[in-house]
């Protein structure tokens, strides 16, 4: 297994240059000019020039994709040309808003989908199976911007139960944390509980009609037993894998859910950063992201691992 | 095969960072391009104030004369040339105390980047943060007046090129040090040559700052420059305790201040809390609240949103968002709507250097071929009343007859046209920034109001940004904007017709001439208003623009709030100056 971790490591790491590269190239294609927010808005041609000389803009892009390399695998990922912050700082500042906003959206995710998907695999065609189908469908329609632009006309301008907007560190009250993150928080577990739930249906209806159920059940074994201990289990691995893509949808969907929410985390941090033409937070942004990504997905294939024996062994 | 596809995935994602942030950039730096609604004012007024005393000054030439100053400050005649002889100039407004305890929470569009006013990229935009942690040498407030800060006293030599400011003795840095004449100097200095200061051109006019004595400082401009006293009132006047010159402290993050609050607690491009500093110099123009909440919403139905489930005491919006904002407070009562008289304008500015468009008649029949009345009813809920001059009402050089000066003839139109050899119309390209509104709204709406004159108008929405810099190297043909107000009406004609970055074609010499006589301070009075009415006279017979309308600054706010009618600044260009607002603690 450690071997396996390590070979996954290796192969991440082409993967980040990549990445990174694609980000310099698709920077520099795109409209849009650094030089022209870090000169002001009052900043002759002349001055605008002079900025871009000064930020090294002019030079070539493998030549800047090279310096920013460089730095970077030294732990520099450079300071923000629009805020007085080091990348790393600002991203370290955010990602426990966009950690927080996550973890809350994916504990929704699971509590709701889990039980959902389970009930519908248990009987299968009923009007609770079509009912679930249909609001899992209805889910995966609504864009999450959608959703929380619903959320908050309902329940915080209606009704008041929970503000629209901003964020309360945990640490300041662990109330008012929960109180400002549970809209943003459903709105962003829509789609992956709507998607759980359907996957969790399908693979669990397909286990339960597998040899190996109907020898448990003629053996005797609780009904209970059969669905939790050995159809759930082996339903499972399908689940986690749409799972785990679901952490990358989460991360890309806290941009806009941030943005409507007014939350101060990664994903408005990634979108200041780009509509400002921030270069080295939109690098150190996107980095990031795709190592969180990158971990999760290998983390759902070490628990492949846990759930069948038999890929431990391979 | 799988890891594969998971790597490819991660790279999507990653990517989709990019692309899902690629949207309008609706913020942009330039809060104040976003003024708003237009009717008169509809708060509350004020009743009970607690104003020092007759701080009524009047002008009278180019020197200054007092008939009152104020016991506290000392103030005298801000004399800078703005103000008709004889006219008093009330430093006095009526501010209600209300609750010293309160806190105040706003919505403003622009988040607190950073807080060294040399550096800012928007002198308007983040006038709401800085302004809290730095004194100015001048104050503006609203009017607008220039009023004694740092500078209880300024006047300029008889040719107008050398402007002496006297120095309150009392004012002091938080640290207790005082703000002196070398510590003008510094900063001043400091403004000008920064390596990333953002501000020079604000000062290139001064050659020379020359300190006479500790509370003597004269600055020497090349030119007569009745604008310095209106510059050194915005954040470029921003006095900074010099000592962080040299100590190292990055003031970006730490401000050094003379100002009336300091930071309690700051989320970078999100929200800013202040404390009022009890031990400030000028304890009768100390912060009415207590604490000062900000937060940075760049879309107003958020805001909207935010202001009506309870978040905040008022918000800052646009004018294209008048309808919802007017809506929920007609409907709901203990919320108002506070609206100053229209002192920007909304025009599609155009480069009169790109062909077609150098032509005066052209521009002439481009002016008299838009239907104002329409744009102002469909786009703007009536609250853009058509006008066709620069200056509006609150600047001395208004000329009521103008508002109508083109009023909607498309014969006119056509005549000028083939009179001007253009009978088969021409073509030319709008720019504006993508979802910046209204200004992205008139492109089309212009569009089809001259297509009937063979007229061909290429709209191009972009990134507000990138538009702003093609428009400024002279790329664009038009662009749709706000040309902003100033604290001064001279300033207001040299920024929109002088600089290249808002006027990139070549203004015609009378026009610049005419300009340039309003910025001397030896002509006051009378005499400045006709030279004022007569460069703004120019503008509009030139037609350098394509006039719409004129807008002004909208707020929403409880009725708890005080003082919200009278912020400084926020008259023209719809930023917070939140010094002397507070709540009433009912």
């Amino acid at each position: 297994m450690l071997r396996y971790i390590a070979r996954r490591v290796l192969v991440a790491i082409p993967l980040l240059l990549i990445v990174g590269f694609c980000v310099f190239i698709l920077l520099d294609l795109a409209p849009g000019d650094a030089a022209s927010r870090v000169a002001g808005e009052n900043a002759t041609p002349e001055e605008i020039i002079q900025v871009r000389e000064r930020l090294g803009l002019n030079d070539n892009v493998i030549v800047r994709y090279g310096e920013w390399l460089g730095n970077a695998v030294q732990g520099d990922l450079g300071r923000s040309l629009t805020t007085p912050q080091d990348v790393t700082d600002a991203i370290w500042s955010r990602l426990p808003i966009t950690g927080s906003l996550a973890l809350i959206a994916i504990t929704i995710t699971l509590v709701v989908a889990i039980p959902l998907g389970v009930l519908a695999a248990l009987r299968p065609n009923s009007l609770l199976d079509r009912g679930v189908s249909a609001i899992a469908a209805l889910s995966m329609a609504l864009p999450p911007f959608v959703i929380g632009l619903i959320l908050v006309l309902l329940f915080a301008v209606k009704w008041a139960w929970l503000p629209a907007t901003g964020y309360i560190p945990f640490t300041e009250s662990p109330s008012e944390w929960l109180k400002h993150l549970i809209l943003p928080a459903l709105a962003l577990a829509a789609i992956p509980t709507a998607e759980l739930a359907r996957q969790l249906r399908g693979s669990l209806v397909d286990a339960l009609g597998n040899d190996y159920v109907r020898t448990a059940r003629a053996k005797g074994m609780k009904e209970r037993t059969v669905v939790f201990k050995h159809a759930l289990k082996n339903a499972a691995i399908p689940v986690i894998t749409v799972f785990g893509l679901q952490v990358g949808r989460l991360l890309a969907g806290s941009v806009t859910i941030e943005f409507i929410f007014v939350l101060p985390g990664f994903g408005r941090l990634a979108y200041d950063a780009v509509v400002s033409r921030d270069v080295p937070m939109i690098q150190g942004v996107v980095i990031v992201s795709a190592i969180i990504v990158i971990t999760v997905n290998l983390l759902v294939d070490i628990s492949y691992g846990f759930l069948n024996p038999r890929l431990r062994q391979r | 095969m799988r890891n594969r596809g998971r790597a490819a995935i991660a790279l999507l994602v990653s990517l989709s960072f990019i692309a899902a942030a690629c949207g309008d950039d609706d913020d942009d730096s330039s809060a104040g391009t976003e003024a708003g609604a237009t009717t008169p004012a509809a708060t509350d007024a004020p009743a009970a104030t607690d104003a020092p005393a007759d701080s009524v000054a009047t002008t009278d030439g180019g020197t200054a004369t007092t008939e009152g100053a104020t016991a506290d400050t000392g103030a005298t005649t801000p004399d800078d040339g703005s103000v008709p002889a004889g006219t008093e100039v009330d430093c006095d407004l009526p501010y209600e105390d209300g609750d010293p305890d309160a806190n105040v929470d706003f919505i403003t569009s622009v988040p607190p980047r950073q807080f060294d006013p040399h550096i800012s990229t928007s002198i308007i935009g983040e006038y709401a943060y800085i302004a809290a942690v730095y004194d100015r040498l001048i104050e503006q407030r609203k009017g607008p007046v220039l009023c004694p800060m740092i500078a209880e006293s300024w006047e300029f030599n008889d040719d107008g090129t050398e402007l002496t400011l006297h120095l309150d003795p009392d004012a002091v840095f938080w640290d207790g040090s005082p703000i002196d004449a070398e510590a003008v100097k510094a900063n001043l200095t400091r403004a000008q040559t920064l390596e990333t200061s953002t501000v020079k051109s604000f000062l290139n006019m001064v050659t020379a700052i020359n300190v006479v004595d500790p509370q003597t400082v004269t600055l020497v401009a090349n030119r007569p420059a009745a604008d310095l006293p209106s510059t050194l009132s915005t954040l470029v006047g921003s006095m900074i305790n010099p000592k962080a010159f040299t100590d190292g402290t990055d003031l970006a993050t730490t401000p050094a201040g003379s100002g009336a609050y300091e930071i309690q607690d700051w989320v970078v491009n999100d929200n800013v809390t202040f404390v009022r500093k009890d031990d400030y110099w000028r304890p009768e123009s100390a912060g009415k609240a207590k604490t000062l909440h900000y937060v940075g919403i760049p879309d107003d139905l958020n805001k909207l949103n935010a202001f009506r489930s309870g978040e905040a005491d008022i918000s800052f919006f646009k004018a294209a968002s008048y309808g919802d904002f007017s809506d929920y407070a007609e409907s709901t009562e203990g919320v108002s709507i506070a609206q100053y008289p229209q002192g920007a304008t909304y025009q599609i500015f155009l480069n009169t250097d790109r062909p077609g468009l150098d032509n005066q008649q052209v521009r002439q029949a481009l002016n008299y071929a838009i239907d104002r009345d329409a744009i102002n009813e469909e786009l703007l809920y009536g609250q853009c009343p058509p006008t066709s001059q620069m200056l509006q009402g609150i600047y001395p050089g208004h000329l009521p007859e103008l508002d109508d000066y083109y009023n909607y003839d498309p014969e006119k139109a056509q005549q000028l046209l083939d009179e001007a050899g253009f009978s088969d119309g021409f073509s030319f390209e709008i720019g504006a920034g993508a979802g910046l509104t209204p200004q992205a709204l008139f492109g089309p709406v212009i569009q089809a109001q001259l297509a009937p004159l063979g007229i061909d108008v290429t709209v191009t929405e972009g990134d507000l940004l990138d538009i702003n810099s093609r428009w400024a190297a002279g790329e664009l043909d038009a662009y749709a904007q706000t040309r902003l107000g100033a604290a001064d009406a001279g300033v207001v004609l040299r920024d929109n017709y002088t600089k290249g970055s808002r006027f990139p074609g070549t203004p015609p010499q009378e026009v610049t001439d005419a300009i340039n006589a309003t910025l001397d301070p030896t002509v006051t009075g009378d005499d400045r208003t006709a030279l004022l009415e007569a460069a703004n006279t120019l503008i509009t017979e030139q037609a350098l623009d394509l006039f719409i309308c004129g807008t002004s600054a909208t707020f929403i706010h409880t009725d708890d709030v005080l003082n919200a009618d009278i912020m400084g600044q926020a008259d023209y260009q719809g930023i917070f100056d939140m010094r002397y607002v507070t709540m009433s603690g009912s």
